[in-house]
């Protein structure tokens, strides 16, 4: 079993890599470019197949550890 | 009085801290490793700066689960005073014991300079922003580089 974590900035919070990243892609002259938001990508490997069990310790651990909920949301995925 | 100074893997000025609290303020004080669990008689705690876990995942994210920070927590939550010092001012933060989270500067670049910070809205002027929420003003010299730091590695 796999778990795919992706963490980004939250909407309120600044994102000056994003915009960065954003205002390059635009001087590079690709079409139709929005808003760029920079996050962090997670794969965790888990053994067992227990999957309600692993969902909610990597639910809390996203929460307390993985990412900073004053600054950050973050996405689980479980495959 | 009695100081103790936190030593993480990758803290830096931490022999300075050691220095100046021993030999300028003349105070007793030595190094408390972030793998012991108890502060003994320590009167109050500095907590150095550098990049305490290589700051992988964020700074100080990791620093604040090791076990002398459990000793820490405890320590403030009977009144003992603590200053952290750069990435120690960050490990305060992810910890909770202080309020806010660092963000990255609006600019990107590297910014020292003296900011004076009031606690009413969001400050774009520091290289890692503090954002604050609810604490009296309070003035806060900070060099802290982003984006030299993630540089780092590569030249040496």
């Amino acid at each position: 079993m796999k778990a795919k974590i992706i963490i980004t900035p939250k909407k309120a919070v600044l994102d000056p890599q994003g915009k960065t990243v954003q205002n390059a892609l635009e001087h590079m002259g690709y079409q139709g470019i929005g808003a760029v938001h920079v996050g962090k990508y997670l794969e965790v490997e888990l053994s067992g197949n227990d999957r309600e069990s692993a969902r909610k310790q990597l639910d809390e651990a996203c929460h307390k550890f993985l990412s900073n909920p004053v600054i950050e949301d973050y996405r689980l995925e479980l495959e | 009085m009695n100081f103790v100074v936190l030593q993480f893997p990758a803290s830096n000025c931490d022999q300075d801290a050691l220095h100046v609290l021993r030999n300028v303020l003349g105070h007793s004080a030595r190094f408390v490793w972030h793998k012991e669990t108890s502060l003994g008689n320590a009167d109050a705690v500095i907590i150095p700066g550098g990049f305490s876990y290589g700051d992988y995942l964020r700074t100080g994210a990791i620093a604040r689960f090791s076990p002398v920070m459990q000793a820490v927590q405890a320590f403030v939550a009977k009144g003992g005073p603590v200053l952290g010092i750069c990435n120690g001012f960050q490990v305060l933060c992810e910890a909770g014991l202080l309020p806010g989270a660092l963000i990255r500067n609006r600019s990107l670049q590297f910014r020292c300079e003296h900011i004076f910070l009031k606690p009413s809205r969001p400050i774009h002027r520091s290289p890692t922003r503090f954002r604050v929420t609810n604490c009296s003003v309070c003035r806060l010299p900070m060099a802290k580089v982003v984006t030299l730091r993630m540089k780092r590695p590569w030249r040496i």
